[in-house]
Parts: C-alpha cells; sequence; structure tokens
C-alpha cells in the first residue's frame, strides 16, 4: 500500500516539514515516516468523500462555548528550580539556547 | 521625498497590563522586576496534562478597544494555534486568533500638522505574548540567548492596520493616537517597558513589501521606517529591485538587518485551538460595553476646546497623553485660568519631561504644587520667568514651590526704592552707555539688561524698563 499509488506526501514535502519541525531525521527514518504518513493521510482520505458543503464548519467536539474564568491571582506557579528542573542548558536562573539570527 | 508614494502598514502588539492574570492562566501579569522563570505555572508553559482556562476580563477589555477603534466585533471568536519552533515559546505554539478573530473593520482618524486622515483597521485580535530572549551583547554577536518566560501567556492585543500611511510621521501619529486611546480605555500602560510593540511593514511605488520585525517601542517605529525608505530609495535609484523580504530593526545600530530566508519563509499550520471552546459574543455583551466606554482622545478634544476655551492644536497636544490631560484638567480645576495652566502644562513642563524622557507620572509632584507656584506669579511674589525656574527644580528635586523659593531666595522686586538703587549702581557702571543711550533709544534696553543682571534677575522687568527710561528721559531734559 501507498508505494503504487501517488504519494500524499513526497519527499521533498517531508523535508520541508522536518526543516519546520526543527527535526534532522536519517535516511531510514525518512523512509519509515514517509511510509507512515501517506499510510495516515490515506486512511484520512475517506473523509474526503463526504458531502460537507452544506454543514456548518465545527470547531470543536464539544457544543460548548464561553468558558471563561475570573481574573484573580491563583493556581499553582512554579518555583525557577522546578521550572529548570527538565531544562538541558541553563545559566542564572535562564534557559540557554541557541543563538537566532 | 514626497515625489515617491510610500505605504506603511503596521501590526502593534499591545499588552493589556491592567489585567491581573495572564491571559489563559492565573499567574499575575505583573511579570517586571522578577528574576526570571519564577513567574509560570503548567499552563503557560504548555506542560502535559495543562489546560488554559480564557481570562474573561481580557475579552472584555479587548471588546472595549475594539469598539473604540470603531470595528465590527464578530460574534463568534475562535482561538487557532501558531505553530512555530523557537525558544520564546516553549510549547512550541503560541495561541492566536486566525480566521474569527475579535473583531474587523475598523479606523481611527489622525492629525498631522492641522490635517485629518482616516487609518482603517484591518483586525483586532487577542494572542498570548511569547516568553523574553535576552542576548550576550548585541542580537548578531550573541553566541547564544537565554531565555525568560516570566512574560509569556501575558494577554496581548494586535491591532493591524491596513497600508494607509505615507509616511513615517503619520505612522508616529497613529501609534500616538492608538496609546492615548488605550490609556484613556484603561486597558494598556504605554510608558511600562516593551508594553507596546510593532511591527511594520513597508512598500515604496516600484518594490516589493519590505516587512521590518523587532521594533520594541513606539519611539522606535519613526526611525526604523526612515531607516528603511533610504535604504529602498537608493535600491531603487540605483536600479536595484526592492526584495520582499523580512528584516530586523537593529535598535543599537539603528539600521535595519536582513532575516535569513529561512526565518522569514514561516508555515505556521494554524488550526483551531482543541483545548479552548469558542465564545459567542452576544448583543447584550457588545451593548453594556458600549454603554461604559469612557470618554476617548477625539471627544476629549471637543471638550476641552469648548469647556476652557483652548485651541484646537492645545487640545490635541494635551490629549497625545492621558496623564498629561488629566495634570491639565486637575491644575485647572484648582488654580482655576485655562489659558496660563494649558500654557504651562504644554510648553514648560512637557518640554521638561521631553528633556529629562520621564512622563508626567514620574513627577514627584501634584498639579496643587504646581497650582502653589502659579499662585505666587499671581500674587506678585515671583515673576513668570522665576516660575519656569522654580518648576524645573521641581521636576528635579521634587520639593515644594514655596520651599525652593524660600531657600535660593528667589524673589519678585517690584519697590521702586529697591530697583532705583540698582539702577544707580548700573548707571555709574556704564556712564558710556548711559551717554549713549541718550542718543540711541535702543541701548536703553542694555541698560534694563544690565540691572536685572544686577538683581540675578529678580526684579520686575517692566518696573525696570519704566524707570530706567524715565532717568534716561530726565538726563536727556537736563543736557539741552
Ligand atoms: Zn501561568
Amino acid at each position: 500500500m501507498g508505494d503504487s499509488r501517488e504519494a500524499i506526501i513526497t519527499p521533498e514535502t517531508l523535508e520541508y516539514l522536518s526543516e519546520l519541525a526543527r527535526l534532522r531525521l536519517t535516511e531510514s527514518e525518512k523512509k519509515i515516516i514517509l511510509r507512515d504518513l501517506n499510510r495516515i493521510l490515506e486512511y484520512f482520505s475517506i473523509i474526503d468523500e463526504v458531502e460537507v458543503a452544506d454543514v456548518e464548519p465545527a470547531f470543536h467536539v464539544l457544543n460548548v462555548s464561553n468558558v471563561m474564568r475570573e481574573d484573580e491571582v491563583g493556581g499553582d506557579s512554579l518555583t525557577q528550580g522546578e521550572t529548570l528542573a527538565n531544562a538541558g542548558h541553563k545559566e542564572e536562573g535562564y534557559i540557554k539556547a541557541p543563538r537566532m539570527v | 521625498m514626497s515625489d515617491i508614494k510610500v505605504k506603511i502598514g503596521l501590526e502593534c502588539h499591545c499588552q493589556m497590563t491592567s489585567l491581573k492574570t495572564k491571559l489563559f492562566c492565573r499567574c499575575p501579569a505583573d511579570y517586571r522586576g522578577k528574576p526570571p522563570n519564577t513567574n509560570v505555572c503548567p499552563t503557560c508553559l504548555g506542560l502535559p496534562g495543562s489546560l488554559p482556562y480564557l481570562n474573561r476580563r481580557a475579552v472584555e477589555e479587548a471588546i472595549k478597544v475594539a469598539l473604540a477603534l470603531n470595528c465590527k466585533i464578530n460574534r463568534r471568536m475562535v482561538f487557532y494555534r501558531k505553530n512555530y519552533f523557537y525558544p520564546d515559546l516553549s510549547k512550541n505554539f503560541q495561541i492566536s486568533q486566525y480566521d474569527y478573530p475579535l473583531a474587523v473593520d475598523g479606523q481611527v482618524t489622525i492629525n498631522v500638522n492641522g490635517t485629518d486622515k482616516v487609518i482603517r483597521i484591518k483586525r483586532v485580535h487577542i494572542e498570548e505574548d511569547p516568553g523574553r530572549i535576552v542576548y550576550k551583547g548585541s542580537i548578531e554577536s550573541s553566541p547564544y540567548t537565554l531565555v525568560d518566560y516570566n512574560r509569556m501567556g501575558i494577554a496581548l492585543l494586535e491591532v493591524v492596520t491596513e497600508p494607509d500611511m505615507e509616511t513615517p510621521t503619520e505612522a508616529k501619529a497613529f501609534l500616538q493616537e492608538l496609546r492615548s486611546i488605550l490609556e484613556h480605555l484603561d486597558v494598556s500602560d504605554g510608558s511600562l517597558e516593551g508594553s507596546m510593540r510593532c511591527d511594520a511593514n513597508i512598500s515604496i511605488e516600484g518594490g516589493s513589501r519590505v516587512e521590518i520585525k523587532n521594533i520594541t517601542s513606539f519611539k522606535e517605529v519613526e526611525r526604523a521606517l526612515s531607516y528603511e525608505i533610504i535604504r529602498q530609495r537608493n535600491l531603487l535609484r540605483r536600479g536595484v529591485q526592492v526584495k520582499r523580504e523580512t528584516r530586523h530593526w537593529d535598535e543599537v545600530r539603528r539600521v535595519t538587518v536582513a532575516l535569513r530566508a529561512k526565518e522569514e519563509e514561516m508555515d505556521y499550520r494554524y488550526f483551531p485551538e482543541p483545548d479552548l471552546v469558542p465564545i459567542e459574543i452576544a448583543d447584550e455583551m457588545i451593548k453594556k460595553i458600549k454603554e461604559q466606554l469612557p470618554e476617548l482622545p477625539a471627544t476629549r478634544r471637543i471638550r476641552l476646546v469648548k469647556q476652557y476655551g483652548l485651541t484646537e492644536y492645545e487640545a490635541r497636544v494635551l490629549t497625545s497623553d492621558k496623564h498629561l490631560a488629566d495634570f491639565f484638567e486637575k491644575l485647572v480645576s484648582i488654580h482655576g485660568n485655562p489659558k496660563i495652566d494649558c500654557n504651562l502644562v504644554i510648553n514648560e513642563l512637557l518640554r521638561l519631561l521631553n528633556e529629562k524622557n520621564i512622563g508626567v507620572r514620574d513627577l514627584k509632584f501634584t498639579p496643587l504644587e504646581v497650582s502653589e507656584l502659579l499662585r505666587m506669579v499671581d500674587e506678585g511674589t515671583i515673576s513668570w520667568k522665576s516660575a519656569k525656574y522654580v518648576l524645573r527644580k521641581m521636576v528635579e528635586t521634587g520639593e515644594h514651590p514655596r520651599k525652593i523659593v524660600e531657600i535660593e531666595g528667589i524673589r519678585r522686586i517690584a519697590s521702586i526704592e529697591e530697583i532705583e538703587k540698582y539702577v544707580d549702581m548700573v548707571f555709574e557702571k556704564y556712564r558710556e552707555d548711559v551717554e549713549e543711550a541718550l542718543r540711541e533709544p535702543k541701548v536703553v534696553h542694555k541698560l534694563v539688561g544690565e540691572v536685572l543682571k544686577e538683581t540675578k534677575m529678580l526684579a520686575d522687568p517692566k518696573i525696570t524698563f519704566q524707570i530706567v527710561s524715565k532717568r534716561i528721559e530726565k538726563l536727556r531734559e537736563l543736557k539741552k
């Protein structure tokens, strides 16, 4: 499945997606992901067959709206130690990240 | 500059600083001055298992702004995920709006050199502020960056204009009006660092649209745009095509820098935020907020002209900053002389504020003290000239005007007897000038100046002039 038909995700698209996701993939990973993504999207393409021209778009699975809270301070704030607990690189209470420009 | 058409559009990001909490969690909205990464919780960090919970007042405040900008409010508003991988967002997406934003199609009238101009507002939406990135040295030389998430999740209002501005001055005027509107609504305090930022897009006839990012204060906008116009015009003059690109405003070097293609080619892959349900905005809610809208700069301007007999220009200067207009109105309510009070505020006080680069609320005195100062002028205790000097001292020290006057020995010498003593001295000292003054009336002014100097500028200039003139007149009579 997937190889005989025209693929939805081309190797070029995968390249672009991995760029956006900041993921560096090995050749063998690319092969696997390409196959899996196409399988998933082919599966979803069944949905394309449904006629939806007259259907209102749904934004949420729940038929609920206007869930809001009052503007009062509270909740579980974290300490600096807790915030940085899983950070790989830190310096003076900051998280260290690569340069941008 | 005026022969080539320039089109400028702005994308303004304004923090709703009057809120107590962030947009989707109960962390305090007041993040400034806190140690890094201490004003956060699992929700604003986007830790697994946490859910965003929308701040009702953020929606109400945003509706206030949309109404004040004459926008159409959408009856249904939806939040979207804007996906991008950048260290300023720890959850790798920003909750923002896309289709179904809060409001569209508004307008704001600005005034440049006495001419009104309508700037159309394309949309207004609500989103969360990303974290703050700290550079080691400059943005380009920094070997790595440091991230502080205290700001992440602060409620932000994005106001996008149509490309209706033609000069950097117009862009500045728009931002000033927007800031004044937000301050009159008590939604955003523009004096807080980083509370109002913007991106600008600019195109010159014959070139492509260029976006300038990272203009961190409204003050910088005029500078960034002026630089960019010169850069683009120079390219066009040399026959080089202006590329469509995104550039970064370097505040330190005061130039725009091209970003690498990869950074601007963003594909945000927006999709509706599954953790937040849609918000239906009922007519009654809009009606209620509309009824409670406070006076806005445009209406205040008209009232100031009517109520105090100010000129259109004076009213405009005052309302360009809500706190300046507040200061003036408070002063008038105590001192009660609109012409003099306005003159003092928009000329003397504003000049001092600009010179010291501070805001009205940084002053260490209130309109009450200024009214005391003006009363001393009214009483004839000090001259207007001295009053200006005392005001400067008040700005610098915060000391009470009467105390400054006392300590510095400032008073107004109006007694004819006392001034005559100084006149005697000067006439003795400057005999040649006195001789000349007998033939040449202009020289009288020089003598008056010398007398004033002798009194350390405390003598009343009018009375001094009268005395000196009379003396010269008498001498002339004697010579005959
Ligand atoms: Zn939080």
